[in-house]
């Protein structure tokens, strides 16, 4: 067991629940459950903690505080939703203004559901986030010394082809962040749009410790091969990943003459990163009011 | 060659004066400013070198001069007959008829005398004292003022162009008559500085008085005509003070100070006479209850400010009342002088707390800096006089840079207001270094006035112990304006834009020579102490050993080490963390031009601001300042009263030690065993109150180890960040409680600790200033107020222990504990408890972050640090718990049993407050803070005072 087993802080936050689930968290804090018997404290900060306990569905209105809590918790973190609206929506699923469970805007670890979860069951529910953070927190420190040896690239199978379209939506969050989620096609993809893509497109897929940490796709027209998709985990970002990513698909796609990848017009790290490995920038489009696309082109030596 | 550099530097700025009055052109009149005074800065060196013992000078035609000067004199009486009568000031008009009938009747009196006696004029000269005096202490004044106030000069001239020009066209140009008053200003402190005649010196003291009132009244406005009235008539009454005592000295056969000095305080005449003369520097020097004279300068421009404040005018009045201290030690009049220097100190940093306008807060700080100079001369002593001289030095510089950098900021932003400060770094990128440069030199450890400030406490508790109480409260106060506004200047909310531009090469020349010479005099102090203060005292006085000590030059040394290091925080820039937004409850807007928003009730998107505390309620500007004025009149008064009151206390017998060095081999071992065992020990304490804490509430509690696994988690956590150089402060706040807790167990000075200690706390505060979050700034205020109530009686439990076993080194404290001492310092010790809540963060107190669940202000100062910086904050807590036990020990050091069961009984006090009181408002803590330092040190001194 680690320290992160064992010291485990969290934050609580009532998205639009009837107070019901808030009381019981509130109650495993009391002396008749007393959960700081296992290090747990509330902090009430998300800089500070690494369980994420939510409890109510989300709406319009809270989203992007949900959104913003989350984005503000230092890695590694887990995701707790607490009863069954925190779940799923709930009684409230079908409303207006509800989106749905806690999984409609961050991604969820551990599900607790009852109205109201009994504290027993939200103990139970920390208690198998911590295996899950421990987890995370093992997969964060191999990515320290991953990137140089430990880690290969591959092409990938077509039973891969769910995890990538996983570790894209985690991976593309970033960029939600800079132009609003609606604007980035690479969080909506279904499951049918990308298994098309695998038909006609080239995947690479970066694996370390049996997960795949890293992806890229590339497609050959003529004397043009198409660049798209680079997604690396947050973990691994920064470390030239993506370069070396950059560099299999460019060898994969075969004997062409220029390379033209895309991104987003704010998206300065990628223009650095391509410009870097001599793509230069050759049009813009625009693609909504917020994103305009930039293209950039790289002939072959 | 001395002999003729002396006279000429008075008379060359001068004569500077008057060329420069009839020049017109702007360009030419600009390299005539530059020209001349590269001719004064170099003259003043050139005289700092030669000058290397006192030099006394008798000239043959002094009394021709002092006729001249008569008429100069008549001449300005009729000027200011004038400009009183036309305002209807008849007061002012009273002051200055009676003091110029009174001193032109005594001097022409005594001009007739050789020749109405029989001797002739020969005998008479060989017989009067020397007329000109240059010492170490004229020197260093002439440094001072040449330098600085050269410096001044040459950034004036673009000031002025930039003021007439672009920002106030409205008021007329007198550039020429504003040139020439500030050379003839120069040439009259030259003057002051000179003198020994008592007669030149009052004639000069006349010329800064009108130049003085010329300058603040250059904009001709209503209120600036009213301010500088204001400053004469002030200024008029100290001048009567001084006409009263040339009169009673000369019916004494003084009339010089060298005479004056000789004199001692051996009779009561001399000792009246130097309070008249203290009475008339105290007006100069802006002391409450004349300190309103000062606050109207601000209205004249910045570089007049400047050179009132840093190099001339009040640094003429106090060293006049640190040439008389020979005639004040020990005497019932010094210790009214030195009371008034106390009063105001305190109030003037109190009055500094409360306003925002930069140029107010550097003038009451000014003012508050004054005070403690002040009381070093009322004080007396060779340590107290050794202190006040140093405080001048590193006063002007300081002070100087400030005033300047101020000038600029004003001009570049548009604002004094340090609320429209934020950010400075960005904007003004040059300027904020500057400014960083000039306030750390104002009050942080171990730059030079914190040197002075802890040489004064020194001299002072060996002196009169109740002072101290002064000094302990007035400190705290400065800490509070200083950390504000450096952390406002590190503050960024929302888009910089760079304006560091179209500043004159005469300005950056001025303040870069500032900032240079601000670190040099920090660095370099001990020679000048060495080369012109020590000589000055006299008497085989050293500093070295008397006040500081060679251990603690070598450990401040290592403090200005790692203060040097904090520049490298560029370097952290490329390192790899990720930037995320402040926490605001998680109603961040998203935006792209870098102003953090939020989305507040009804959907409506607000920029985020912050505004700093001012303790308005609690204090307000105008209600210390009245305080502060009727407290000093009222001293004043009983200044007059104790002339009927017999003179002279006895001398104090100050107890020297020895200083016990330790061997190198003890100190590692030391070392060593503290670096280790003290964050296992803190560690371990923390997971027992969290134990005992939970039994206290009905719970199991956590296991023991439990504040080791938090730390451990921490250090695997993600580094996320606000601002990028956020962290490095913390990493300073870490180094230097661990280097405090280091120097304790080292048996170092005790005092330098607190200062070790205070320093590493402005560090985690302006670490939180610097993450710029609304809830980190929040805490860092009430940090801030938590240190400002605490301060105080850290520093008073200091001193309770001199007095008890004769030294401030923790080694001999630890050595001399008897049961008696501790009895002795019991009512110390129970305050020493009570703020002791405080720095441990309980409750009541738990005011700037709370380990609890407590929500109210998110985590407060920590809000904005997470994974290893957070690990550093909880292993930095625990080092200082650590030594803050060691020094609840310390008290009862006598037997180690019995310390051992104070500390813990003292633990188990603490949780047991933390469990059973709710939390105080922060005006309260800081208000009872205040009120238990002050009845209980005040009982417990005077109770050490009676039992001896």
């Amino acid at each position: 067991m680690t320290a992160f087993k064992k010291s485990p802080w969290v934050i609580h936050y009532d998205a639009s629940s009837c107070n019901g689930c808030d009381i019981e968290v509130l109650a495993c804090l009391m002396p008749n459950f007393d959960v700081e018997r296992f290090g747990i404290i509330n902090t009430g900060n998300p800089k500070h903690a690494d369980i994420f306990l939510v409890t109510g569905s989300v709406n319009v209105q809270n989203a992007p505080v949900v959104r913003n809590i989350y984005a503000q918790m230092p890695e590694p973190k887990v995701v707790v939703a607490i009863g069954i609206c925190g779940t799923s929506g709930g009684i409230f699923r079908e409303c207006y203004n509800v989106l749905g469970g806690i999984d409609t805007v961050i991604p969820v670890d551990v599900y607790v559901p009852g109205c109201a979860a009994r504290p027993e069951a939200i103990i139970d529910g920390v208690v198998r986030a911590l295996d899950i953070l421990e987890m995370k927190h093992r997969f964060m420190e191999t990515s320290a010394g991953a990137v140089g040896g430990g880690l290969m690239i591959n092409r990938a199978n077509q039973k891969d082809i769910p995890e990538i379209l996983a570790l894209q939506k985690i991976a593309y969050r970033s960029e939600a962040e800079l132009y609003g989620s609606d604007s980035v096609p690479a969080l909506g993809q279904t499951m049918e749009e990308i298994t098309a893509d695998f038909d006609r497109m080239i995947f690479l897929k970066a694996v370390a410790n049996g997960k795949i940490v890293g992806s890229i796709r590339g497609r050959r027209d003529g004397d043009m091969a198409y660049i798209s998709r680079v997604a690396v985990h947050p973990y691994f970002q920064g470390k030239g990943l993506a370069t070396r990513l950059i560099k299999q698909i460019e060898q994969e796609v075969g004997d062409v003459k220029i390379y033209e990848a895309f991104t987003g017009h704010q998206s300065l790290r990628n223009l650095h990163l391509y410009e870097k490995m001599g793509y230069r920038q050759v049009r813009t489009e625009l693609f909504t009011p917020t994103v305009n696309w930039v293209y950039l082109q790289k002939e072959r030596k | 060659m001395i002999e003729n550099l002396i006279p000429w530097m008075v008379a060359f700025p001068l004569l500077a004066g008057i060329v420069l009055f009839f020049i017109s052109s702007d360009t030419l009149r600009r390299y005539a400013v530059y020209a001349f005074t590269a001719v004064i800065m170099a003259g003043s060196i050139l005289l700092a070198w030669k000058s290397n013992q006192n030099t006394t000078l008798l000239d043959g035609s002094a009394h021709s001069i002092s006729l001249a000067m008569l008429v100069v004199e008549a001449l300005i009486a009729g000027f200011i007959v004038w400009v009183t009568v036309k305002a209807k000031n008849w007061l002012a008009l009273g002051l200055l008829l009676t003091q110029f009938i009174l001193v032109a009747g005594f001097e022409i009196h005594e001009m007739l005398k050789p020749t109405s006696a029989t001797e002739s004029i020969a005998s008479a000269v060989a017989t009067v004292s020397p007329w000109i005096l240059c010492d170490q202490l004229s020197v260093i004044m002439v440094l001072v003022i040449g330098i600085i106030g050269g410096l001044i000069c040459i950034y004036a001239p673009g000031y002025m162009k930039e003021f007439h020009d672009n920002h106030h066209p409205e008021y007329r140009d007198r550039r020429p008559m504003f040139f020439a008053t500030f050379f003839i200003f120069l040439g009259a402190m030259f003057g002051i500085v000179f003198s020994n005649s008592l007669n030149w010196l009052y004639f000069f003291w006349e010329i800064t008085t009108l130049s003085s009132f010329l300058l603040i009244g250059y904009k001709e406005t209503a209120e600036s005509k009213t301010n500088a009235m204001r400053a004469l008539t002030m200024n008029l009454m100290g001048g009567l003070g001084f006409a009263l005592a040339i009169v009673l000295l000369g019916n004494n056969g003084v009339s010089s100070l060298i005479d004056l000095r000789s004199q001692g305080s051996a009779s009561q005449v001399m000792v009246i006479a130097a309070g008249l003369l203290a009475f008339a520097g105290i007006t100069k020097a802006a002391q409450f209850p004349f300190t309103g004279w000062l606050r109207g300068a601000m209205v004249a421009p910045t570089p007049v400010s400047a050179l009132l404040h840093s190099s001339t005018m009040v640094k003429a009045g106090v060293y006049l009342v640190l040439r008389l201290a020979p005639n004040l030690e020990g005497t019932k009049v010094g210790m009214v002088v030195a009371l008034i220097g106390a009063v105001t100190f305190v109030a003037g940093s109190l009055v500094a707390i409360c306003t925002s306008d930069a140029k107010k807060i550097l003038a009451y700080s000014t003012v508050a800096n004054l005070g403690l100079i002040v009381i070093c001369g009322g004080i007396g002593t060779k340590e107290a006089l050794w202190a006040g001289i140093l405080l001048i030095i590193f006063h002007a510089v300081a002070k100087a840079l400030l005033f300047l950098c101020v000038g600029v900021v004003e001009h570049k932003i548009h604002s004094r207001d340090i609320e429209n400060m934020a950010g400075l770094v960005l904007r003004l990128p040059k300027l904020a270094v500057m400014i960083e440069i000039g306030i750390a030199g104002m009050f942080l450890a171990p730059f030079g006035m914190l040197i002075s400030k802890w040489a004064v406490l020194k001299a002072i508790v060996d002196a009169h112990p109740l002072f101290s109480i002064f000094i302990v409260f007035g400190s705290s106060a400065t800490l509070f304006f200083w950390v504000k506004w450096l952390g406002k200047l590190l503050q960024i909310t929302g888009p910089m834009e760079k304006k560091e531009k179209n500043i004159s090469g005469g300005k950056w020349t001025a303040l870069i020579s500032l900032s240079v010479l601000t670190i040099l005099t920090c660095m370099c102090f001990p020679l000048i102490s060495n080369q012109f203060i020590e000589p000055y005292i006299g008497g085989g006085f050293k500093a070295a050993d008397s006040v500081l000590g060679a251990s603690n030059l070598i450990v401040m040394g290592l403090m200005l080490g790692m203060v040097a290091m904090f520049p490298l925080s560029f370097f952290n820039y490329n390192r790899k963390v990720k930037v995320v937004d402040a926490y605001l409850a998680g109603a961040n807007v998203e935006s792209t031009d870098g102003q953090a928003r939020f989305q507040g009730s009804a959907g409506i998107i607000r920029d985020m601001s912050m505004h700093n505390y001012y303790i308005g309620q609690l204090l307000g500007e105008e209600r210390v300042f009245k305080t502060g004025f009727w407290i000093a009149v009222a001293t004043l008064i009983a200044l007059a009263g104790s002339f009927l009151l017999p003179i002279g206390m006895p001398e104090e017998t100050i107890r020297t030690i020895a200083p016990h060095m330790l061997s190198l081999k003890e100190v590692l071992i030391r070392l060593a065993a503290y670096l280790v065992l003290a964050p296992l020990i803190g560690g371990f304490l923390a997971g027992i109150d969290r134990k005992l804490t939970a039994r206290m509430q009905g719970r199991r509690g956590p296991p023991v180890r439990q504040a080791f696994y938090d730390v451990a988690k921490l250090w695997g956590k993600e580094s996320i960040v606000v601002r990028r150089s956020q962290n490095f402060y913390i990493l300073f706040f870490f180094l230097f409680v661990v280097f405090t807790g280091a120097l304790f167990f080292c048996g170092s000075d005790l005092l330098l600790m607190i200062f070790s200690l205070t320093l590493a706390g402005i560090f985690f505060v302006l670490a939180a200033y610097k993450a710029s979050s609304p809830y980190s700034f929040i805490g860092a205020e009430r940090e801030l107020i938590q240190m400002v109530a605490y301060e105080p009686m850290v520093l008073i439990a200091a001193v309770g222990m001199y007095m008890t076993t004769g030294s401030f080194r923790i080694d001999d404290i630890f050595l001399n504990a008897s049961p008696a001492n501790s009895l002795k310092l019991l009512l110390i010790f129970i305050g020493f408890l009570y703020i002791l809540e405080i720095k441990f963060r309980k409750s009541p107190f738990d005011l700037s972050t709370s380990h609890h669940a407590h929500q109210e202000l998110v985590k407060g100062i920590t809000t904005e640090f997470s994974g290893k910086m957070l690990a550093l904050i909880e292993i930095a807590h625990w080092y200082e718990n650590v030594i803050l036990f060691a020094w609840v020990g310390l008290f009862f050091a006598f037997n180690l049993w019995v310390g051992a069961a104070a500390m813990v009984l003292v633990f188990f006090f603490m949780i047991f407050v933390d469990n059973t009181f709710a939390r105080l408002k922060w005006q309260l803590a800081i208000k009872s803070a205040w009120a238990v330092s002050l009845v209980l040190a005040v009982a417990n001194l005077i109770l050490l005072a009676l039992w001896k």
